[in-house]
């Protein structure tokens, strides 16, 4: 048995309190305005412990991925006498097979990493988003996207990776269109059935009684309506565009040496992973950090949004 | 059996089956623990059926959980007893409470789909209800067929193997109650067991309970809204107002004789079907204050027309009026004075269908989906050949249960739903005419049921009513705060809500927000489905109001659709009442309520609570 929720809202009665005379009531305490209580919302969730620890993760990284270089006496590029040097000495995390600093191309991986993905999976939401929405406006178009997307679903990361680099060489421009490819219709699928939950509701009928353009109606009042799990969506993203760029990278589709990207250094440290394990090692510590970061914090941001 | 079997008061004295006795809830809230329901006492005798009648926020859920100690977790009790034939529920050991829910004490809640599992036949779920207090295989089996016959489910022997997806609303509350009976409680609780369902259904249940009331012996806590419903069915009544029981006694005197003005009150603004249609409704001003935030002195003073200043600062105790009969208020002791009649005069209707109609429906099929060649079944037909007309500065209203067709017909004729067949006119307009179109959205306008739903809660009232005027140009950049302003007046809003956003607005201000945004493209016809009936009692009767004056002041028409007779009679010069997709029958609103032709209509009718003969008798 489980108690019947009463009709009208027994807890969540309006706030108001009755007026004195006319059938017209001030309701007298100003309350909140509704945007500030989402941003308090979703500060709420960075408060959590999950949500600090999170936050504090990535933005270790991003931070030292931005200062360390400043402080390495060696760039990420440069190569020294020695190769497979053991961590120690100058070298904190040993140097490669051709001489240069670890630390330092771990470094630039990050910065790398954290460059494609923060290119690509803000594309990718955008332009997923939008054509997830696509069908208020013309529900052909969107159908017809909804298909594009569940083939690209359908396929895997590195089959589409392959594909991309048949028409564009294998490098960063190739791994941002391969990220954009893999996660946009993630976030195309995510907003579709978030819009589908909308629909049925009568502040859309209302805003097509009044006549509003079919484009405002999918800008203007659904979208800030879904807009909380598209967030939350995008955290995960994150740390998804992470896996699939070291994915990539591994296969030797990625970032092309010289260039260091984690997951490039990941393939060319497994070759040494007995003699010299801190090679291979070091940029898996890096993405697991991230991916961790990112998923303490979609989940803050999640428990966030179901608590409205 | 009648009233007059059941004496609320017995010459010799029994012993109640429940007994609840200064009981205080508190709810924990953020801002620290407030009381939701205070002092509250009140009996319930074996065979009497006790009604708890109140808005949302009155504490009336609330105290009919704490019975069986099923109280959400913020909530706690504070003081008080409650005694089920001398043993206090609240201090029990849950072993026992646990052995004493569903077997001497039933429960039935609003919605019969959320309490029954759809993964289960009916038959299997009281079957196990019997089985676990105690019954064998084969008895229990056997009095699943009898307990469902005993509720009026026909044929119960095969229904008994049905889920409860194959079953229609009202017998699913039907199998509810069986289940709720099945090990002949003495003590019955049902928590709103009809809002859910249609007015005829409805009837069926209440008889039910009745009926129930008479065959073995159960007692019965019912708990409504609907003050028509108490009428109807209980032998005693208690009113709930902010947490407070207001006033209780026998049905009779209570609603004979009421002596806290919150009970008047809510009777003259009900609208009902057996006096004279008034101008205006006799609406209680303001709307039932929030938890948090409960007036001091009689919760009930800000709103109430004889309040004075000891009202404000001191809450009245409970007066005994005599014969049990007792209301919380100073006034309780004599007869209240008469209520001012300002209002009360009657309406007059006009009747001039010389005028050209401004909707004009005639012989209109609306299906679900098209018909198409690759679907083997032809799409279900809605609305099937209805015709109908509506006159400028007139309401129509139209009147049918759930099913049939009437808000299908209601989004067509605002161009929500395309037409199969037949012609919708509006002002000579067509919704097939591509160069009308921006002209039909700007004469035609809708108010919703849900008036959350309704309102993009992303928005701040503000640009709520703004966009409107945007998007159609209406009004100069520069005029747009001041049109606002007026359409906030005209709904009577005050000023200061216009920051707000919906959630953060009562149901009664949300609604008039909804009515204001659709005023703001200045239409002539307004279709409203169920404007009312999602809103608190003593909130209806002023959007009632506020339609009637609209429609007076703007020259507005309206297409109602509502289930609510009353509300239909109150409002509206024209009905139609419909049935299965068709008009069965419609007419100028007096004559079809005072001679109603088809038997449908005379169904509706008897079948409208408080209207209706007394179903105990």
């Amino acid at each position: 048995m489980s108690p019947s929720p009463e009709p009208q809202g027994q807890l969540d009665t309006p706030t108001d309190t009755p007026g004195p005379t006319s059938d017209a009531l001030a309701a007298q305490d100003p309350g909140p305005a509704g945007g500030r209580v989402r941003r308090s919302r979703y500060l709420a969730a960075l408060r959590t412990p999950g949500g600090i620890v999170g936050m504090c993760l990535v933005l270790l990284i991003v931070l030292a991925s931005l200062i360390m270089p400043l402080l390495l006496p060696y760039g990420p590029y440069q190569q020294g006498p020695n190769s497979l040097l053991s961590p120690g000495g100058g070298h904190p995390l040993g140097t490669d097979e051709v001489g240069r600093d670890l630390l330092a191309r771990v470094v630039a991986g990050t910065r790398l990493d954290l460059l494609i993905t923060l290119i690509a999976v803000p594309v990718a939401a955008v332009a997923g988003t939008l054509l997830g929405l696509l069908s208020v406006v013309n529900g052909w178009l969107g159908a017809f996207f909804q298909r594009v997307f569940d083939v690209l679903l359908g396929v895997p990361a590195v089959i589409l990776g392959v594909a991309v680099t048949i028409a564009v060489a294998p490098g960063t421009a190739a791994v941002v269109i391969a990220i954009v490819l893999v996660v946009m219709p993630v976030f195309g699928r995510q907003a579709r059935s978030s819009l589908l939950g909308q629909l049925p509701l009568d502040y859309v009928a209302a805003a097509e009684v009044l006549g509003y353009p079919r484009r405002r109606v999918m800008l203007r009042h659904i979208l800030p309506n879904i807009i909380d799990v598209i967030i939350v969506r995008f955290a995960v993203e994150m740390s998804h565009a992470i896996m699939v760029e070291g994915g990539l990278s591994v296969v030797g589709l990625g970032i092309q040496s010289p260039d260091a990207s984690l997951g490039s250094m990941i393939k060319s440290g497994s070759g040494y992973l007995l003699e010299h394990p801190a090679y291979a090692l070091a940029p898996v510590v890096v993405v697991v950090l991230l991916v961790v970061g990112y998923t303490l914090l979609s989940n803050a941001l999640n428990q966030a949004v179901l608590r409205k | 059996m009648t009233r007059a079997d059941h004496p609320p008061t017995p010459a010799r004295p029994v012993q109640p089956v429940l007994e609840v006795s200064g009981l205080s809830l508190r709810l924990r809230t953020p801002g620290g623990a407030v009381p939701v329901v205070k002092d509250v006492s009140f009996q319930v005798n074996p065979g009497q059926i006790l009604g708890v009648v109140g808005e949302s926020g009155s504490g009336k859920s609330l105290t009919a959980l704490s019975v069986m100690r099923m109280l959400p977790a913020a909530v706690t009790v504070d003081s008080g007893a409650v005694r089920y034939l001398g043993q206090d529920l609240l201090t029990m050991p849950e072993r026992e409470i646990t052995a004493l829910r569903g077997d001497r004490i039933g429960m039935v809640f609003q919605d019969p789909m959320a309490y029954l599992n759809p993964l289960l036949t009916v038959g299997a779920q009281i079957r196990e209800v019997l089985r676990l207090h105690g019954m064998g295989r084969k008895a229990a089996a056997a009095r699943a067929v009898e307990l469902l016959d005993l509720v009026g489910v026909r044929d119960p022997g095969k229904r008994a193997e049905d889920y409860p997806h194959q079953f229609s609303g009202g017998m699913r509350q039907r199998v509810v109650i069986a289940m709720a009976v099945a090990n002949n409680p003495t003590l019955l609780i049902a928590d709103e067991p009809t809002t859910a369902l249609d007015v005829t259904v409805q009837a069926g249940i209440l008889e039910l309970l009745g009926r129930l009331r008479a065959e073995l012996g159960t007692a019965l806590l019912l708990i409504t809204h609907d003050i028509g419903v108490v009428e109807d069915v209980c032998d005693s009544i208690m009113v709930m107002y902010a947490g407070r029981a207001v006033e209780q006694g026998a049905a009779e005197t209570v609603l004979g004789d009421p002596r806290h003005p919150y009970t008047r009150e809510l009777m003259r603004s009900t609208p009902r079907l057996d006096v004279p249609v008034l101008r205006r409704l006799p609406a209680i001003p303001g709307q039932p204050p929030d938890v948090t935030r409960r007036p001091g002195g009689c919760p009930f003073h800000p709103r109430c027309p004889l309040a004075f200043d000891r009202c404000r600062e001191e809450m009245p105790p409970e007066q005994d009026t005599g014969a049990g009969h007792r209301a919380a208020c100073w006034l309780s002791i004599e007869p209240l004075p008469a209520p001012a009649v300002s209002t009360a005069q009657v309406r007059e209707v006009r009747h001039d269908d010389e005028r050209a109609p401004i909707l004009d429906v005639a012989d209109a099929r609306i299906t679900y989906g098209r018909p198409s060649p690759l679907r083997r079944k032809p799409p279900r037909i809605i609305v099937d050949g209805v015709s109908l007309k509506a006159y400028p500065g007139r309401t129509l209203g139209l009147v049918g249960e759930s099913g049939s067709g009437k808000s299908t017909l209601a989004r067509t004729i605002v161009g929500l739903v395309p037409l199969l067949s037949g012609r919708i006119s509006i002002d000579g307009m067509q919704w097939t005419d591509r160069d009308r179109r921006a002209e039909l959205r700007r004469t035609v306008q809708m108010v919703f049921q849900d008036p959350y739903q309704s309102l993009n809660p992303r928005q701040t009232i503000e640009t709520l009513l703004t966009e409107p005027l945007t998007v159609h140009q209406l009004v100069p950049r520069a005029g747009r705060a001041r049109r606002v302003a007026e359409l906030m007046s005209l709904v009577g809003l005050p000023q200061s809500l216009l920051e707000r956003y919906p959630y953060q607005l009562s149901g009664g201000q949300r609604q008039r927000v909804g009515i204001a945004r659709a005023l703001a493209v200045e239409p002539r016809l307004i279709v409203a489905d169920e404007p009312v009936s999602a809103l608190d009692v003593s909130v209806q009767a002023q959007i009632i109001n506020l339609l009637a004056d609209l429609r007076d002041e703007l020259g507005l028409s309206y297409v109602v659709i509502a289930h609510d007779l009353s509300v239909v009679r109150h409002l509206c010069e024209d009905v139609a009442v419909m049935q299965g997709g068709v008009i069965v029958e419609q007419g100028p609103a007096e004559r079809v309520f005072a001679d109603p032709q088809h038997e449908y209509t005379r169904a509706l009718l008897a079948a409208s609570p408080g209207s209706r003969e007394q179903v105990v008798s």
